[in-house]
């Protein structure tokens, strides 16, 4: 895997540049860099689902005064999909796309976070881009201390509009069409004790639109072998619920265990369960690490076709929509060298991966670094 | 139902469940202000820093049909994962 070795030495620069010259302080400054290669060794035999995406993400945090704090994050991202496999002769509709594999995405969110007494209130906005498709949204969190700080509940709302008009993959062109989301959360922190805290957050989001994605197909099968392709059709509603629960317990100052679980439910017929045991240590004064391993079980949704004879209302070959296991390990290195107060300048690489029993797998980094001053 | 009768009731659902878990939750004083210092450190926040959950959520909310994280807020619709 290859990693903008440029854009790493400039933001590493930049922020010991910006550590020297800074006090130490309340705004922030930082830069990520991430990198995954997925790999499709399985899946559905008709597509190729293997690519890498590269993407860099700065996010400047001020503290305009008191009560005011400003955040903004950018997002820059490529999506290299591989070559498309060519599909065996005995389909019939096979056609040459122009749609483009490769693709760019640029991300922004801004958010000001108002706070007022124990209140947070937290209003932002959200632009998305790429070639023939966008969304704008906004973003609005309210959050209340309690208890003295032993307590925090929040809940939170963003409202996204998607306007799409990608070339389908039979070259099919719709003007552009429109998909609502609205996503929901409500959030409660509390600590148990001086070592102990949970958290439990339940969210329901609600997307309406065409759901059916543009680059998907499905394979009419006639004894075995693939005759011809079919578009994925897909409700134009879905109605997805998740509840969270999470632990964190300090045995000893700077290190923790945790233990993470959610459950999910949607309209579609998927349900699924993940789970995520997590522990950090601190290796020396300025560099901790934390292990992490998540572990998911995913029953897929109704419209999951596998080698269906004929074309249906609903169907999908989506394999991210259907049945399968998936374990998924990672570990981040943080470095927090002591700047003697001037500023708090820290380095953070992580490597994770995944693998799901239906032979799609995947790898990749994230290095980041950031200062406070 | 109408969709703005709907979403009158889930305003209200949320308004509700604020202002009851306001009232319960302020007898939830577990620790004392100097019993607090594991909890602020570093190593006890649920999620190690915001970049790196915003890829993590991209990829789990892509290769997951569930929605991702727990408890992270959804990044766009469909095309935008």
């Amino acid at each position: 895997m290859r990693l903008p070795v440029g854009a790493l030495l400039l933001l590493i620069a930049a922020t010991l540049i910006a550590a020297d010259a800074a006090r130490a302080g309340e705004h922030r400054v930082g830069l990520d860099v991430a990198a995954l290669r997925q790999v499709d060794d399985g899946g559905d035999p008709l597509s190729t689902e293997s690519f890498t995406y590269l993407a860099l993400r700065p996010d400047i945090a001020l503290q305009v005064s008191d009560r005011v704090r400003v955040r903004l994050n950018g997002g820059l991202a490529l999506i290299l999909n591989d070559d498309i496999s060519p599909l065996p002769d005995t389909i019939s509709n096979a056609v040459s796309t122009s749609a483009s594999g490769n693709l760019l995405t640029l991300d922004a969110q801004g958010t000001v976070e108002i706070k007022v007494g124990d209140w947070t209130l937290a209003p932002g906005g959200y632009y998305h881009h790429q070639f023939n498709l966008n969304a704008i949204g906004l973003d609005l969190g309210v959050r209340r201390s309690l208890a003295g700080g032993d307590t925090e509940i929040g809940a939170f709302w963003n409202g996204r509009v998607e306007r799409d008009r990608r070339r389908w993959w039979n070259n099919k062109k719709f003007d552009f069409r429109r998909t609502w989301t609205h996503n929901l959360m409500l959030s409660w922190t509390q600590n148990l004790s001086p070592r102990w805290r949970s958290n439990l957050s339940l969210q329901y989001t609600h997307m309406e639109g065409p759901l059916a994605e543009s680059l998907n197909y499905v394979g009419r099968y006639w004894y075995g072998i693939p005759n011809r392709l079919l578009e994925e059709k897909l409700p134009t509603v879905r109605n997805r619920y998740q509840v969270n629960g999470r632990l964190r317990y300090a045995p000893r100052p700077g290190w923790s265990i945790g233990f993470d679980a959610s459950y999910y439910a949607d309209d579609w017929g998927i349900r699924q369960m993940a789970i995520e045991p997590s522990f950090e240590m601190k290796l020396s004064r300025p560099v901790s690490l934390r292990l992490w391993y998540r572990f998911s079980a995913q029953h897929g949704t109704r419209y999951f076709v596998l080698q269906p004879d004929a074309d249906a209302d609903l169907q999908t070959r989506d394999s991210d929509l259907g049945s399968f296991l998936l374990h998924s390990p990672g570990a981040v290195l943080r470095v927090k060298p002591d700047t003697a107060g001037r500023s708090d300048w820290e380095l953070r690489i992580a490597i994770f991966g995944f693998v799901r029993n239906d032979g799609i797998y995947g790898f990749g980094s994230n290095i980041g670094s950031s200062v406070d001053f | 139902m109408s969709p703005s009768s709907n979403r009158g009731r889930a305003g209200k659902i949320v308004v509700s469940a604020l202002a009851a878990a306001s009232i319960l939750l302020s007898a939830c004083a577990t620790t004392r202000f100097y019993e607090r210092e594991m909890l602020s450190e570093a190593a006890m926040e649920f999620d190690v820093d915001g970049s790196l959950v915003f890829v993590r959520h991209k990829i789990e909310a892509a290769r997951e049909g569930g929605l991702g994280g727990f408890g992270a807020s959804v990044a766009g619709g469909c095309g935008c994962q």
